[in-house]
């Protein structure tokens, strides 16, 4: 997702700057002493990641040389560096530069002030120099050969050059710009070169020599065009908390084809926690990998290193966690590292159901009540009898936690897809409680994320399996032939609630608790996590629930398209009906079967009509992996990296059931829906019930 | 389980659903304008706390004035109405969320009105970020100049979900905002605008 979103900008830029030949023809002021390439001010820690002092370029030393400070304005059209070099390009020491540069030169192409997209500066000659530093509003589209240190706030291009030399250098672009075509070539065998932030759209990786090292929590994201290529005499090296991914762009995926060495961390620089590992799962070796290659798309773990290590010579360092427990457990390294979000009455449950496991080890939780918080942490410390397990008020920084695997939620409904969508983002394989979405645009985008970064996700729907077993083995053993319907019994509707406002208790962040939903005052009943759908828990009201429609359908309708085989489907069309005062519906699918809600005369949770006297070959059923019912599916899926049984692509199917029936009972009529589109074609009205506005700061 | 027998269920089953798309237009329920006329008064009295079956009139009409465009517009301008008044935070919270399904462009000034409110700015975007055509979306672009913070950022957010593309080059100039948030939300909003499909067809072109 965060791809397309830079390509569009990207592509923003291409539509409004084309014609960008108005750039500031004076070059604004320059700051010798800004943070730069060349004057990196490590004496600034918050400039700088913890542990700089470490790193190879830090200790690097450099001779001084002359900072050239770009003065002109555009240059447009290719050429080779010589181009830019003439002294009347240059400031030095803030006045005209007498002499001309040349790629011993520390070069800086300082800050746009008041640009906009169509207004950037814009240099389309190669530019090779030693330091680079590139502005806000700068776009070097040719980026030569580089010695030195690259310091990036604009965009640069690289589509030739590439790093170079015998120096340690570091490359910073930040989360707002980007280069393509990481090139590494003619690299001095010991030197390197670090990310040190973000480097998040990298079209073609390529390590010809030297190491390529993603820093400690810096991110190498990329070669969504190309093949990526660690050659013989080059390493990627990976440090705590880092991540390098490619992916799969356009149906095609692109590997990472390893001559030389994958590393975590290095001699001098152990891991300290995990670093992230993910190749495009179509990805097919096409190398002959002397070091690290994984086919799949996967996520290495610490122990997935040391795994790695006799068979690739690839000298991996490894700290183990603070997780110890019992001789008889799995090694530390071998256990999921899990937190939980939202600890009430269903994440207690689902936090015990982990906690028992001995292939899981339990360290973080977080939920806006603290009496909660900490009753959680206390179970998963009484557990373990050590004190390891961490409290959080804020899901966003038990996410931020780089040690963790996986995380379950349960917190209401209104939370789910911005927790999961994060949660992808950040790399964690989540067990998501049911009901998976407040809308019907979450579930679409729920299951993008956990494509786009590689995820496990599960439903905790467990009733789908266990608790209509019999009719889904009658209806897939054939016995009652092809299955023409199918009714489900379930409700009530949700409610609005007006519930007037009280003090909100001590200990109880409110704001946190509401998140997107609209705001309203504290009552108890409006957060209250009763499973009593009655008007006194949250279950009841529609801001963060679709009543039982949503929170018993997720398990009925689950059941249901399951038994008769629609899991992969969404109805094309809702029919509403209302006969003497008695509203139901009726779900048409693309394969003709009919599922009924509260269809009259048809009573029981599931109603199945079959075709008698017809026989259909049977099939076999699909279940768990693993041991442990669906908390064991879903660890077994994280460590196999499978998908899991209730994988969050059927869930979001089964529970927009619920949300179209939802549509229809509020507009009272029947409705057409384009599952792919996520639409009611044609149908203005009922499209503006697919979303609804999240409220500040809160966006998907 | 139950079973039935397959002839008679599926017979009448497709019976009624034959019937169904014609029966909606018929089985539409007449507008009850007393009841509405009831629940409107007690929106200028509602608050938290408040009896909501109070307000069911206006439930009822909105479902019975679908395909009629003039009592739609009568319902719709009754509502907007309301939040020009001295009405309760509750009474234009219930109001809006109506106006998102039957708020037109004449209901985007009212609407307009609260943006810059803390207290409805959300409330307000409840509507407008659902209210097709022009006007809901240059209300939420001009509101970029006069909000700040974090109702500046949810300004953007209604603006990605509209995937309103005039708005592309002022979410460009945003994300360089020194506000993180606005910056973060500006670069969303641009990627929602962006996931269109004849937008990504255009981003592969550029980078090909």
């Amino acid at each position: 997702m965060r791809t397309k979103r830079i390509l569009f900008l990207g592509c923003v830029m291409a539509f409004l700057g084309c014609a960008a030949s108005a750039a500031a023809e004076t070059a604004p002021a320059y700051d010798i002493k800004t943070p730069s390439a060349h004057n990196p001010c490590y004496d600034q820690p918050d400039l700088w990641p913890e542990g700089v002092k470490e790193t190879a370029y830090y200790k690097q030393k450099w001779e001084p040389a002359r900072v050239l400070v770009w003065a002109k304005g555009n240059v447009l059209g290719k050429g080779p560096a010589k181009v830019l070099y003439p002294a009347e390009n240059w400031l030095e020491n803030g006045k005209p530069a007498q002499q001309d540069a040349d790629e011993n030169c520390d070069l800086v192409f300082p800050d746009q002030k008041g640009v906009t997209w169509n207004t950037w500066l814009r240099i389309n000659p190669t530019v090779s120099c030693r330091h680079l530093t590139v502005g806000h509003g700068v776009y070097l589209e040719n980026l030569g050969n580089l010695s030195g240190n690259l310091w990036s706030k604009g965009r640069v291009h690289s589509w030739g050059g590439g790093f170079v030399g015998k120096q340690n250098t570091f490359v910073r672009v930040g989360p707002k710009s980007w280069i393509l075509k990481m090139y590494q070539v003619n690299k001095d065998a010991s030197a390197s070169v670090e990310i040190v932030d973000e480097l998040r759209i990298c079209d073609w990786i390529e390590v010809n020599s030297g190491q390529l090292i993603v820093g400690p929590g810096a991110v190498l994201e990329g070669g969504n065009r190309h093949q990526n290529v660690v050659a013989a005499k080059g390493a990627l090296a990976l440090m705590s908390g880092a991540t390098f991914k490619t992916f799969e762009f356009k149906r095609q995926a692109y590997d990472l084809d390893v001559f030389g060495k994958v590393l975590a961390g290095t001699p001098d620089r152990p891991l300290t926690a995990d670093a992230f590992f993910s190749l495009s799962g179509k990805a097919k070796n096409r190398g002959t990998p002397q070091g690290f290659y994984t086919p799949m798309q996967h996520r290495v773990h610490r122990r997935d290193f040391l795994k790695v290590a006799a068979a690739a010579a690839a000298s991996p360092y490894f700290i183990p966690g603070s997780a110890l427990g019992a001789d008889d457990r799995p090694a530390p390294s071998a256990r999921i590292v899990m937190g939980g979000i939202g600890i009430g009455n269903q994440g207690k449950g689902d936090q015990t159901a982990f906690l028992r496991r001995d292939d899981v080890q339990y360290v973080a939780v977080c939920d806006v009540h603290e009496g909660r918080r900490n009753a959680a942490r206390d179970r998963a410390n009484d557990q373990y009898k050590n004190q390891d397990c961490k409290t959080y008020g804020d899901f966003r920084e038990l996410l931020a936690r780089t040690d963790i695997d996986a995380i379950h939620c349960a917190t209401p409904d209104h939370w789910h897809a911005l927790v999961v969508i994060d949660a992808c983002r950040q790399g964690k394989d989540v067990y998501c409680q049911k009901p998976e979405t407040k809308t019907l645009r979450e579930g679409p985008m729920m299951v993008a994320a956990a494509r786009r970064y590689n995820r496990v996700v599960s439903s905790g729907s467990q009733r789908v399996l266990q608790d209509y077993r019999k009719v889904v083995d009658q209806c897939w053993s054939g016995e009652i032939g092809p299955i023409k319907e199918i009714n489900v019994n379930v409700g009530p509707l949700p409610q609005l609630c007006y519930l007037k406002g009280e003090p909100v208790p001590a200990g109880f962040d409110w704001d946190m608790w509401l998140g997107p939903a609209p705001w309203a005052p504290y009552h108890p009943f409006r957060c209250s996590g009763a499973y009593a759908i009655n008007g006194k828990s949250w279950r009841s009201f529609a801001d963060y629930s679709g009543g039982g429609m949503t929170d018993w359908g997720a398990h009925h309708f689950g059941g249901a398209v399951f038994a008769v085989d629609c899991r992969e489907q969404e109805p094309e069309e809702v029919l509403y009906r209302n006969e003497d005062g008695k509203e139901f519906l009726t779900f048409r699918y693309p394969n003709g079967i009919l599922l009924h809600h509260n269809h009259p005369g048809m009573g029981g949770k599931l109603h199945v009509v079959g075709t008698p006297g017809v026989k259909k070959e049977p099939k076999v059923v699909p279940t768990y992996k693993g041991s442990g019912g669906i908390y064991g599916d879903f660890i077994e899926c994280v460590k196999t990296r499978q998908k899991p049984f209730r994988d969050i692509e059927l869930a979001a199917h089964t529970i927009a059931v619920a949300h179209l029936g939802l549509i229809a009972y509020e507009l009272k009529r029947s409705l057409k829906w384009d599952a792919a589109k996520c639409e009611f074609p044609g149908d203005a009205e009922a499209n503006r019930l697919v979303d609804r506005a999240r409220r500040e700061p809160w966006s998907l | 389980m139950q079973y039935q027998d397959m002839t008679r269920t599926t017979l009448a089953t497709a019976t009624t659903l034959m019937g169904a798309a014609a029966a909606v237009a018929a089985d539409a329920p007449a507008v009850d304008k007393a009841a509405l006329d009831s629940a409107l008064e007690a929106l200028k009295t509602f608050d938290w706390g408040s009896d909501k079956d109070a307000l069911r009139g206006i439930e009822k009409a909105i479902p019975a004035t679908h395909g009629s465009a003039e009592a739609r517009k009568d319902l719709e301008t009754r509502l907007a109405a309301v939040l020009g008044t001295g009405a309760s935070r509750a009474a234009k919270d219930y109001v809006c969320r109506k106006l998102t399904i039957v708020g037109t462009a004449a209901s985007v000034p009212a609407l307009a009105a609260l943006l810059a409110d803390k207290e409805l700015s959300h409330t307000a975007r409840l509507a407008l970020e659902r209210i097709p055509g022009p006007e809901a979306g240059k209300t939420l672009r001009d509101a970029l100049g006069t909000t700040t913070g974090a109702l500046k950022a949810g300004v953007i957010g209604s603006l990605g979900a509209r995937q309103d593309t005039e708005s592309i080059a002022a979410l460009a100039a945003l994300v360089a905002d020194s506000d993180p948030a606005i910056g973060s939300a500006a670069a969303t909003a641009l990627g929602d605008i962006g996931t269109r499909p004849s937008s990504t067809r255009r981003s592969t072109r550029f980078f090909r």
